[in-house]
Formats: structure tokens, sequence, C-alpha cells
């Protein structure tokens, strides 16, 4: 059981989201890098898709209620167990009212704190993950405020686990600095050859517009053809060219149809290293 | 649409035949191996699957072969539900100006809002939300120039020869004619919208 003392910038409980309702228009949502809440969840011996809390950002202060075991992985934020520095992307255990602090990460936007059990909100729609724009989900469809409490399924405390690392292999995947790969289309006839061309060689930067919906991109604009498409389904890493050029890459919390036309799609593989870009962060992209 | 996603474009026309088309391919797709999910556009219809269960080049040609078969799309009753609707005045700001716009009375307007027996295209923008067509050339409006930050929930709105309702208070667009109090979605159900895609909807006036 967990009591959120400092809820910071953005922290909601997400899953692997709701994949089977988009014919609603319902968002699939979910973790905006599913490979850090895996990595915390298997830290503690969870199910790969139960509940974490995704944390933005850092600026997060928990007190432990009663002794539990808790995974800390992604960005890779400063975390402190009462005045103890700890290790990120480990397990750790923590006692009956011990207060954890986790502070501005050096890179990334990012992190999940999984507890042993998963965390205990009702399944809505199958996931329980937040739906914030639409306000199911997650505890009582909203981000967390201070003084919440969240309590874990009950699960026996797989002690040994405590001080468990990931390896260094989880954290290189994010140091990767090559362009994301992207597969080409669907809408390739709304843009000329030197369209293309002009997305391929720039370099982007990421806008301090961009949230859980879309990682928005600053940079030279491409240009399409005038007018709008029929709205068409849409999947997460596509990539949208509205009328004023600047891309837009479909996250977590993207809309299920959309009238811009995509250039271009993020590989599932990429959409990690995409979501923990942060405002300024520069990035390219890459045709395979 | 990447690596675990394709589009199936079936025309570029809005056409309620081309749209159920869309539908029926969907109830067959859905039955494949390694399809996750579907989600149905105007004349598209997307197919989300996984990688590690299926091939893209088997899903394609099994997904191609089925075109050639969908011709008599299977029939399916489509259901018929009401959506009463008040109009006009606080609950329809934009009624007198749709009524300005076709040069028309709002009597004129509710009208011909409420003779059609509305297609719905398919539900997104919110959950729940239906895209319905096709509204009478002589009311279409055009959008807002700069949406309502708020919409109330249940707001009925016309946009081009669309018409839909906001299920939730959200920023909208559309020129808003009337208000029903019809639940378009409720999480807690299975479905969790009162509206599918392939449904009719005729929209009732109530007298106020």
């Amino acid at each position: 059981m967990l009591q959120i003392i400092e809820p910071g910038i953005l922290t909601t409980l997400q899953d692997l989201g709701r994949e089977r309702y988009q014919a609603y228009g319902v968002t699939r949502g979910g973790a905006m890098d599913e490979r850090a809440l895996r990595a915390a969840n298997a830290l503690v011996g969870n199910a790969a898709g139960d509940a974490c809390l995704e944390i933005m950002s850092g600026g997060v202060t928990l007190r432990a209620l009663e002794k539990c075991l808790v995974a800390i992985a992604g960005a890779p934020f400063s975390v402190r167990v009462q005045t103890r520095a700890t290790p990120h992307n480990a397990a750790l255990f923590l006692r009956a009212g011990d207060v954890l602090r986790m502070d501005a990460p050096v890179w990334g936007r990012y992190a999940y704190l999984a507890i042993g059990g998963g965390f205990d909100v009702p399944r809505v729609l199958g996931s329980r993950a937040t739906a914030l724009r639409d306000g199911f989900g997650g505890l009582d469809g909203r981000a967390l405020r201070d003084g919440d409490v969240l309590r874990a399924l009950p699960r026996d405390l797989a002690m040994e686990r405590a001080g468990r690392m990931l390896d260094d292999s989880f954290a290189r995947y994010y140091a990767d600095a090559a362009p994301l790969r992207v597969i080409l289309g669907p809408h390739t006839e709304w843009f000329e050859d030197d369209a293309r061309e002009l997305f391929w060689r720039a370099s982007f930067q990421v806008s301090a517009l961009s949230d859980r919906q879309g990682t928005r991109l600053i940079g030279a604009a491409i240009p399409r053809r005038a007018g709008e498409l029929l709205s068409c389904g849409v999947t997460r890493g596509a990539i949208q060219i509205p009328p004023d050029g600047q891309p837009i890459v479909l996250q977590a919390d993207h809309q299920t149809v959309g009238g811009y036309p995509i250039l271009a799609t993020v590989l599932r593989a990429e959409l990690p290293r995409l979501a923990q870009l942060r405002a300024g962060d520069m990035t390219r992209f890459v045709a395979i | 649409m990447g690596d675990a996603a394709l589009l199936v474009e079936l025309g570029a026309e809005l056409d309620v035949a081309l749209n159920a088309r869309a539908h029926a391919l969907a109830r067959y797709v859905e039955t494949l191996r390694g399809v996750v999910t579907t989600t149905p556009g105007y004349t598209t219809l997307l197919v989300e699957y996984d990688p590690a269960l299926r091939e893209y080049d088997a899903l394609r040609q099994e997904i191609e072969n089925a075109l050639h078969t969908l011709d008599a799309p299977p029939p399916r009753a489509a259901r018929v539900i009401e959506i009463p609707t008040r109009y006009g005045g606080a609950d329809g700001p934009d009624l007198d100006f749709v009524a300005w716009h076709s040069r028309l009375t709002a009597a004129q307007v509710i009208q011909l809002h409420t003779r059609v027996v509305y297609h719905v295209f398919m539900l997104g923008f919110a959950p729940g939300f239906p895209y319905l067509g096709v509204v009478d050339e002589k009311i279409a409006a055009p959008r807002l120039e700069t949406p309502r930050a708020r919409v109330p929930a249940g707001s009925v709105g016309i946009a081009g020869r669309q018409t839909g309702i906001y299920p939730r208070e959200s920023p909208g667009g559309w020129r808003l004619i009337g208000r029903t109090d019809a639940k378009l979605f409720d999480p807690t159900q299975e479905p969790p919208t009162l509206l599918r895609a392939g449904d009719c909807v005729r929209f009732s006036p109530i007298e106020h």
C-alpha cells in the first residue's frame, strides 16, 4: 500500500492498454514506454501487463504504508529511500513508513513503478490504464493527487527479488542515437518526391507541446497536397502531416481516427525510444 | 501502416454502400489468426495485427482474396436507433446560423434534419461519437472557424454533410443545432457505445 505525498507533474496508473475497442472510438492508451513498464513488472515478478505508476519527469514522493517490494524502470530518475540514494532499474524493498523520492532524470521522460502483485484498481474495458481525456480507468479516470492511497493485489512478498537489477542492455537501447526506423506510407500519394527527400534529410526537434496523444516535431515544414482525407483509422507511431507541415507522431492516447495524411509509421520496436524524448531533443527518421 | 497494422482502402468517395463493405470486411477480418483489432473509416479498414503471429504478405493476401468474394456482404438487418433531440435555444446555439446559411427557417432545418435515416459511417474523435450521414445538401453547414473550447455532452452538430453527437463535454467545431439526453458512451457496458458502425439513426424532435 502506497500513499502519494507529492504527485509530480503527471502520474497515472497504466498497463498495456485496451486494444480491442478502437472501433468504438476508445483510445488504446496504456504505457508511453511499454518496454520500461514490462521491465519494472519483471523485476518484482509480476505479469508483463500488470498496472504500474507511470511517472513523468519526476518530482514524486510516496510513502509505503506497509512493507512492499517495488521496482522503478525507465528514465533514470534519481531515487532516494529515506535519505539513501538507490539505483534505478532495480527492485527495492520498502518498510512501512519508508519515504521514496524520485527526482528529475538526466535523460528521458517516463519511468514506471511496479509493486509486487500489481496495483489494484478495477479493470474497465479490459484494462487498468487511465484514459485521461475520457475520464475512466486507473484511479477514477484521473491523474494521481497527494493523499491518494494505492493498494496492491495480494501476493506473497518475493523478498529475494530485492536488489535485483536490469542488465546494461536495458539502458543501452535508449542511448542509441540512430535515426528512428519507419515504414513509408500509407498516404504516400499526398507527398511529392522532394517532400519525402526533405523528410529523410531533416532533423526535428521535439516540441514542448508533446503529450500522451502525440509527439509534436518542429523542423522543416514538409509540403503536402492541400485538402483533407476522409478520416481513417490510425495506429500508434503514425506520422501525420497537418497543413502546417510540422509532423505529429501518434502516441498512446491518440484519437482512433484521423484526417491528416500519414507519410510514414514508426516501427513498434522504436516507440519506447521515441516516447522517452523530451522537449528540445532532436530526432531523425530513416526508411527500412 | 507500420509493422503491426495495414490499411485497406476500398475507394475515395463518401458512399454508404462502400462504407458498408468496410464493415462487412471488418466482421470477416476479425476472425483471422493474429488480427488484434479493426477500425473502420469512411472508405477504409485499419487492421492491427500481431507481427509475431502473422506475416504481412500472407495477411494482405488473405484480405485481398476476401475482397473478391465480398461483393455480396452477408445481409445484416441494420438497427434503427431513435435519438430524441431538443432543437434550438440554448441546446442548439447554431440552429439560427444554419437556418440563415441555408436561407430556410429554423423549423425547416429541423424538418430536414429529422427526415433522413442516417447511416453510422464510423465512431471516432471521442468514444461513442458517431459520424452520421448523409445530411441533406440544403442544410450542409461549414465548421466553426474557431472551435468551441467546451461543447456540452449530448450536443448534436452538423459539419458539411455529416452530423454527429458529442458523447461527453469536449472541444468541438461542429455547428450545434440541438441536444439529446441519450447516453452514447458508458465504459461499464459491453459494448460500451449506444451506436455501432453500420447502425441506422433517426433524430426525433422533442417539443419544448
